[in-house]
């Protein structure tokens, strides 16, 4: 691949890349992100090449491996062009048909298409289903169409026009400017406004600067980061090219969760790939600006998304967050002025410079502009990334693009933020999403996790959760964090289990209080979140456990028992065979009785049987 | 020839009774220059001094020889009678007939003889005396004191306080000696310190006492009232003068023990070659400085599954840092592990999207069929047991990876089947 | 300079301060963990935190390492942050309840007792001071954290004793819990710095002051010890010295004195108890000498007052005293007599059952010598009064029997062997002159007698003068003796300074040598056989010269003088042939006669 001398050299490729791309010519696509491989997307695309090759049509029809689309519910998914007809769950044994039938014969096959839970009606074409109906895919729409591995893919949707233009016309004032006028704030979690950080530290006299991607995600239940390294990459670098460029950086980094090892693999064909072509490395596109990206994998530890700690961990530190102030705007990465925004917050710059800022500061609230990614997790029937404008409703997002809750079960809460987050109850349901809506009810934006829980969920048990996971993550480095969550767990835990105390509500806030007043880093000051949100929306749970023992979602252990119901039950053996303790007794035929001294309450039975005969009190 | 003068001396029975001071006397008497002969009891005592006097005068001598004890004990005795009588003080000699001769001999005869001879050997040298005046040399009027102790301090005191100046040397970081470590003392039992803390003080603020602590005398020249010394002021590594005497210093130093420094061990030579020849292969490829030590040890992890013993402080010996720093780092991140892990590696992920699904039972189930925990290994070394915050592939939950391989949507039905298949 | 509001008040402090020296400066104190003046603030424990209102808005702070910023407000004692620091010390106290420092601060914030029970094995509160002083002060990396969240925990790797471990104690000696134990953290032997003051009885820092009425009051550092001058780390001291007083290249310094006279006080060293092998002396811990008994009895020593033997800290039931070890010895150590023992030993036995009221006291002695005023008086109320247990004989030996220690010996009075049980030994050893004193003697040309005593003149009648002109004894130095004849030596040997200053000249004996300088061959053979520096090559006299004032009278270069020009006033040749006559001729006339 020809180094790119100026960008003139670069229109040139890009028009040529169109030009080649521009065939109305049909092609496959089968999404290639982590939940669809792990559905068999692999064996899906082997297949289609070989059955191409076969019918010797690889020629005139393209196949390509993409990133993800999102719908990972359904996956593996595989998508059509030109007409985008979406088929769903698709394994090895229907390529042949697809190939045969679509393909060729333009027919398509009904048993892959996906049915709408509500109507039940068969949608041909992906953008009518209605979970990408409702969303509005900036940042992430590029995903589904290109194959992350092939640079020129992404340059012919425009990759890299943004840093060209910056290039050739912005000065470093410029592109703060535009970045200002966009209202792009951080999406990591805090939504500090992204061009004021980055004046900051381009303000700053001591040299060199750095820019770091955080791209540790660490949430549970959040993975658009993934999504975004592991399909199109390239966007990533291109706002990080941008952004070293306006603050005056010479050197990058990327911070990589080791877990995602598809994601370490597809940046780093990126980086290559763009050094190859002149896009990043020395005098890019000609120019005197210059820019070498690393990458550095965490090695599993969540305190790394933490800015100082993630400082830290690149330095070859334990990942350990240090105080702030000095913030790494003035001293960061070995001392430097350091700035560093998320995946997402990078990844949007290409979009801001390439369609202006007035454009994305029209989407979105007062206050809060562009898009949002989220993870759209838990008790919902369409579960996966989406992205949306700011200031959609809570209840939209679950209802009409997650398709509501399975089973006709009601919806409890919404978990947004991460373990730093706050449960949100359904009654609040109409608030948008927005920044400071979010956080006036206690919870956050975070990193773009949304867990949706139904009326099975006990929430003093999810606060349980979240705290032994804030617990387990801990740095241990400060007391208010370490004991402190320590001992909220500790209470939640005997809350649990039935052996909760007048008074341990209060000594719950009173601990939460020190903790989020005292902490040394985010991660502790906000660990509590989960807890007094709790309180706050669900206190009637918590004092359900505490002083009538007893748990109304039926999940706490020590407060349930199982037993068989008689009228129901057919003698299957399902559940005899099922119980790992041994606790079930019976023959075949005859009504099953549950040893409660032996049940350890797994809930095994209840899960295998078909005739609910087996209950839980 | 002078006019010599002999008195001799019985000392009691001291000389007496082993010298015939008769004989003696006889025999000097006869002596060439001896014009005068005396003997008497106690020669020293006030009538043997004036004796001598007016024997001086009366007889115009012009030599004495007084035949008596030592010089040093009563020379200066005799010459001052000299000096009152009018003759020059060094035309007075002693013949020592007690220590070199009585005291030492038994024989009387004998002893007389030589008695007789020292005297006259005495009186030969007496003649041929020049009259000599005393030397005068003038003092510097500054002592030196060597020892702070109470001894050296009342010493100090004493002279300082009479309006002279004293340089007082101790080789300790104070003054205060042995004294000031006593609790009580006897026969009074007044507490030590209390007394002698003033003492010291007053030492240390006095205008015409030099102190001198932690320092040594090295060497004195010179002659009594000239001396030159020399004082070796050892480093006290602490500047006198800026010192306020705070306590922060000493409060605040940590070293309570004599420290040995000692070297880290090298592991190089002991382990096993191949291992070694891995990591070297692992640490040039990611580089020997600290900041790359994450990046070494997930290539170690890579190569071995887990991080051996000896791997770590291999590690530690060619970043040159310490083994603690690397076990650290080992310890710290999840994705290290300090023990041999299995064969396949389950990870069960317990992120909000599984957990909400049921990915705790769906461990439980693992954990009582394996019979480990997280964070075992089974005993055929077959299993490792994991748990994981989140996979980030929520749809599928729940969930769980062996090895590269995802399973996800588990069922409670299908988790040990999907298991048996890795057996 | 920054303005800012601390609880209240207005007031200035420099440009960097951080609230925590500020609050200090104005008097404010703030309670700390894991803060160290000369460490980068660690900021864990978090009981430090105050409160900052900024712009109006209102947040907690660890006050040790957040700088004070313009026009802010401070609270250190607001109702908020005493409720927040209440339960982060409540927090703390749960896992150090037994920690003196955590407890004095949790009694300041009104907590009796934590509500929550202790989680962890080891009182550590993981305030990191041992860890950061181990490896970012010492540099050494023994110990570090490990694991994380409610895991972390303090450990060497693997939890096995350490192999780079300098065993210096810093760790322990920073740690505010006393969890930390060097022998935990290394099987090298560990090297207590001893406190020479406490006569080794407890440890010192390498940066001391002997004691705290040490004067001058400051300190020095041990340069044989101090952790600087082993690697060029740590710079502790430097760190907080606000007056920028340490000066660690400071060099030995040579000053000269002119001095007229010179008053020897060396003073004494006990003899070693080490020598005293048959009574385990430097192998039993319990078995110590007299002074550091005196330590143990003093209020300011290592106990306070309190008799508590060495090895464990309990206190001893029965203390044997034996009198004249070393002294009295001629066959096998010192044949004088030490002069102070038998009568600090009645002091000691006395002080002893006065702290311990049911303790009993015997002593050993041959005899008991009380010459001194007052002191037979002192001697026969401890007897009587007190008690105490005088056994006559020298005991022959001391063997360790199980937790104490048993004395044999013979009861000299009944002719009996008896074996006698007790808890402690203290052996009053000899006094010694002061290790280095005769050699110093000797620099000077001053004598000495055969135990390295300072010689004087005469014992009678010029007790404090040296065999050296200009020299004075006093104290110790001459002979052992107790405070009051040392102080009277003191000032006796003052007076004759005295007197030599008031008289401002001294008389020298003028039968010194001369030069008859026509003879002088200038061979320097003089020059070397001269012992006082007395003759000098004149170049411009074509002689070697006489310094009168240095010249002794000895005569050595008048015997070694080859061509006869070194002459001896009233000791001339003529008159030596003149004696050698007198005793030739008296021979022969005795011979004769016969």
């Amino acid at each position: 691949m020809a180094k790119l001398a100026n960008i003139g050299d670069f229109e040139k490729l890009m028009e040529t890349v169109k030009a080649g791309r521009e065939s109305s010519a049909r092609s496959v696509t089968v999404c290639c992100g982590t939940g669809c491989v792990a559905s068999g997307a692999h064996d899906v695309i082997a297949k289609f090449q070989e059955e191409l090759k076969t019918r010797k049509i690889d020629a005139e029809i393209s196949s390509k491996a993409t990133g993800c689309h999102g719908f990972c519910e359904r996956g593996p998914l595989v998508v059509v062009f030109p007409d985008r007809i979406f088929y769903q769950r698709v394994s090895a044994e229907d390529v042949p048909e697809i190939v045969d039938e679509t393909l060729v014969k333009d027919k398509v096959i009904e048993r892959l298409l996906y049915s709408d839970p509500v109507s039940d009606e068969k949608i041909t074409h992906e953008p009518d289903v209605q979970f990408y109906k409702r969303q509005q895919r900036i940042i992430f729409g590029s995903n589904g169409m290109i194959d992350p591995t092939d640079m020129d893919d992404y340059i012919g949707l425009d990759g890299y026009a943004a840093l060209a233009k910056v290039l050739s016309d912005h000065s470093s004032d410029d592109v703060l400017d535009v970045i200002e006028r966009s209202g792009l704030r951080g999406r990591g979690g805090a939504g500090f406004p992204t061009s004021r950080k980055w004046r900051i530290t381009g303000a700053q006299e001591a040299t060199p600067k750095y820019v770091i991607c955080n791209a540790d995600e660490g949430d549970p239940g959040a993975f658009q980061d993934r999504s975004l390294c592991e399909g199109n990459p390239h966007s990533i670098l291109e706002g990080m090219a941008i952004g070293a460029y306006a603050i005056g950086a010479s050197e990058a980094y990327i911070y990589v969760r080791a877990e995602y090892p598809l994601a370490c693999k597809h940046l780093e064909i990126a980086i290559n790939q763009a050094e190859d072509r002149g896009l990043l490395g020395d005098n890019i596109l000609g120019t005197n600006f210059s820019l070498k990206i690393h990458i550095k994998k965490g090695a599993g530890a969540f305190v790394c998304g933490e800015e100082s700690a993630l400082i830290a961990s690149i330095e070859g530190k334990p990942g350990e967050p240090i105080p702030r102030p000095p913030y790494p705007a003035e001293k960061g990465l070995w001392g430097r002025p350091t700035n560093i925004n998320n995946v997402k917050t990078w990844a949007s710059v290409p979009y801001i410079i390439n369609r202006g800022a007035d454009w994305f500061a029209g989407i979105g609230t007062e206050k809060s502009k562009g898009t949002m990614i989220f993870s759209l997790v838990g008790k919902v029937n369409n579960t996966g990334l989406v992205e949306v404008p700011m200031g959609m409703t809570l209840k939209e997002l679950v209802e009409e693009i997650g398709g509501g809750i399975p089973g006709g079960k009601k919806l409890k809460a919404v978990q947004t933020g991460g373990p730093s987050g706050g449960c949100i109850p359904s009654e609040l349901m109409t608030i948008p999403i927005d920044y400071e809506e979010l956080a006036k009810v206690g919870s956050m934006m975070g990193s773009g996790g949304c867990v949706v829980m139904d009326e099975d969920t006990c929430m003093v048990d999810v606060a349980r959760y979240f705290l032994s996971f804030t617990v387990a993550e801990s740095c241990g480095k400060c007391t208010p964090c370490r004991e402190g969550n320590g001992r909220l767990l500790d209470i939640l835990v005997r809350i649990c289990g039935g052996d909760g105390k007048e008074g341990d509500i209060e000594l719950l806030k009173e601990l939460a209080g020190a903790i989020t007043d005292g902490s040394l880093c985010a991660l502790g000051k906000t660990a509590p979140n989960p807890v007094l949100t709790t309180i706050e929306y669900f206190r009637d749970e918590y004092e359900a456990h505490i002083k009538d023992k007893c748990c109304p979602a039926k999940v706490c252990k020590s407060l349930i028992t199982y037993s068989i119901v008689a009228d129901n039950c057919t003698g299957c053996l399902a559940c005899l065979k099922a119980c790992p303790a041994g606790a079930v007794s019976g023959e075949k035929k005859q009504v099953h009785v549950i040893d409660q001294a032996k049940c350890t309450k797994c809930g095994a039975c209840y899960e295998v049987c078909k005739f609910e005969a087996v209950s839980v009190e | 020839m002078k006019r010599i003068g002999v008195f001799v001396c019985h000392c009691g029975h001291n000389i007496g009774a082993t010298v015939n001071v008769t004989e003696i006397l006889k025999e000097l008497s006869r002596y060439p220059g001896v014009v005068h002969c005396k003997d008497y009891k106690y020669m020293c005592s006030e009538p043997g001094q004036k004796l001598i006097k007016d024997s001086i005068a009366g007889e115009e001598l012009e030599g004495v020889v007084v035949a008596c004890c030592t010089p040093s004990l009563h020379e200066e005795t005799f010459r001052r009678i000299a000096d009152s009588a009018g003759i020059n003080r060094y035309l007075l000699e002693i013949a020592n007939i007690r220590e070199q001769c009585s005291w030492v001999h038994t024989d009387p005869e004998k002893a007389t003889s030589k008695a007789a001879t020292l005297i006259k050997t005495i009186v030969e040298k007496t003649k041929l005396n020049d009259s000599l005046e005393p030397m005068r040399i003038p003092v510097k009027t500054k002592a030196l004191v060597i020892g702070g102790g109470v001894a050296g301090l009342q010493a100090s005191l004493d002279i300082a306080n009479s309006g002279y100046e004293v340089v007082l040397v101790e080789q300790n970081p104070s003054i205060g000696g042995h004294m000031a470590q006593l609790s009580e003392t006897f026969p009074t039992l007044d507490c030590s310190q209390c007394i002698l803390t003033p003492r010291m003080v007053e030492v240390g603020q006095h205008d015409n006492i030099d102190l001198r602590t932690y320092s040594e005398v090295e060497e004195i020249s010179g002659y009594a009232g000239n001396f030159k010394v020399k004082i070796r002021g050892k480093p006290r590594s602490v500047d006198l003068e800026k010192c306020t005497g705070c306590g922060d210093c000493w409060n605040l130093c940590p070293v309570m023990n004599k420290p040995e420094i000692r070297v880290m061990q090298s592991v190089s030579d002991s382990m096993d070659p191949d291992m070694r020849s891995n990591l070297d292969a692992v640490i040039d490829r990611n580089g020997c400085a600290r900041e790359d030590i994450i990046g070494i040890l997930q290539g170690v992890t890579d190569e071995y599954n887990w991080l051996p013993r000896d791997a770590i402080c291999y590690v530690a010996e060619r970043l040159e840092i310490p083994v603690s720093y690397v076990y650290r780092i080992a310890s710290f991140f999840t994705q290290f592990s300090l023990e041999p892990r299995g064969k396949h590696i389950i990870k069960v992920c317990l992120g909000t999207a599984c957990f909400v699904r049921g990915a705790p039972r769906i461990l439980s189930q693992i954990q009582s069929d394996l019979g480990i925990a997280p964070g075992e290994t089974t005993e055929d070394g077959l299993f490792t047991l994991e748990t994981v915050n989140c996979l980030g592939a929520c749809a599928l939950g729940p969930l769980m990876v062996v090895d590269e391989d995802y399973h996800g949507r588990l069922k409670f039905t299908r988790v040990m089947s999907a298991l048996d298949s890795y057996k | 300079m920054i303005t800012f509001k601390l609880n209240g008040t207005e007031v200035e402090v420099e440009e960097g301060t951080t609230i925590l020296e500020a609050a200090k400066e104005h008097g404010v104190e703030i309670p700390t963990l894991c803060y160290h003046p000369a460490f980068e603030p660690y900021q864990v424990c978090r009981v430090c935190l105050v409160e900052v209102i900024k712009d109006g808005q209102s947040k907690l702070v660890p006050s040790c390492g957040y700088k004070v910023e313009e026009g802010t407000e401070v609270l250190t004692h607001s109702e908020l942050v005493l409720k927040r620091r209440r339960t982060i010390v409540e927090l703390i106290l749960a896992e150090a309840p037994n920690s003196e420092r955590v407890l004095a601060i949790a009694k300041d914030l009104g907590i009796e007792k934590s509500r929550f029970e202790s989680k962890r094995e080891k009182e550590c509160i993981l305030c990191g001071l041992c860890v950061n002083a181990c490896n970012d002060i010492i540099k050494v990396g023994a110990i570090g954290f490990a694991k994380r969240g409610t895991q972390r925990e303090i450990t060497t790797p693997y939890g096995e004793f350490s192999d780079v471990c300098s065993t210096c104690g810093a760790c322990a000696s920073l740690c505010p819990t006393g969890v930390i134990k060097v022998e935990e953290i290394s099987d090298s032997e560990i090297k207590p710095i001893l406190s020479e003051f406490d006569a080794n009885l407890s440890q010192r820092p390498c940066i001391y002051v002997p004691f705290p009425q040490a004067v001058p009051n400051r300190p020095v550092i041990d340069r044989e010890n101090c952790m600087y001058f082993k690697t060029g780390e740590c710079r502790i001291c430097e760190i907080v010295c606000q007056p920028e007083a340490i000066k660690y290249d400071q060099d030995e310094e040579i000053t000269e004195e002119e001095v007229g006279a010179v008053i020897v006080a060396t003073g004494y060293d006990l003899y070693p108890i080490e020598r005293m092998k048959e009574y385990g002396g430097g192998e039993y811990t319990d078995v110590i000498d007299g002074l550091q008994f005196e330590r143990l009895l003093s209020a300011s020593g290592p106990t306070q007052g309190e008799v508590r033997r060495p090895s464990d800290g309990r206190i001893p039931k029965r203390v044997a005293f034996f009198a004249c070890v070393g002294s009295r010895d001629p066959e096998h150590h010192c044949s004088y007599c030490s002069k102070i023992c038998c009568m600090y030993m009645v002091k000691h036995a006395l002080l002893y059952k006065e702290r311990v009221p049911d303790g009993e006291p015997v002593i050993f002695s041959i005899d008991v010598r009380t010459s001194g005023k007052g002191y037979e008086e002192f001697y026969t109320r401890a007897k009587e009064e007190a008690g105490i247990i005088y056994i006559r004989g020298k005991p022959s030996r001391i063997i360790k029997e199980g937790d104490g220690y048993e004395v044999w010996a013979i009861n000299t009075v009944t002719g009996k062997q008896i074996r006698v049980r007790c808890d402690m030994v203290v052996l009053s050893t000899a006094i010694i002159p002061t290790v280095g004193a005769p050699e110093l003697a000797r620099e000077m040309r001053i004598p000495v007698d055969e135990h390295g005593f300072l010689s004087e003149v005469h014992p009678k009648l010029r007790p404090v003068e040296s065999l050296v002109r200009g020299f004075f004894l006093a104290g110790c130095s001459q002979a052992p003796k107790d405070i009051p004849d040392t102080v009277a030596q003191a000032s006796a040997a003052a007076s004759k300074v005295l007197e030599m200053f008031a008289r401002g000249e001294i008389l020298a004996e003028p039968h010194i040598v001369w030069v008859d300088e026509d003879k002088c061959a200038t061979c320097k053979v003089c020059i070397d056989a001269c012992p006082y520096e007395a003759r000098e090559l004149d170049e411009e006299k074509k002689a070697v010269v006489v310094s009168d004032a240095l010249c002794q009278g000895c005569g050595c270069c008048v015997a070694a003088c080859p061509t006869g020009a070194t002459r001896q006033k009233n000791l001339d040749d003529e008159q030596l042939s003149r004696m050698v006559e007198a005793i030739f001729e008296q021979e022969k006339e005795h011979s004769g006669s016969d």
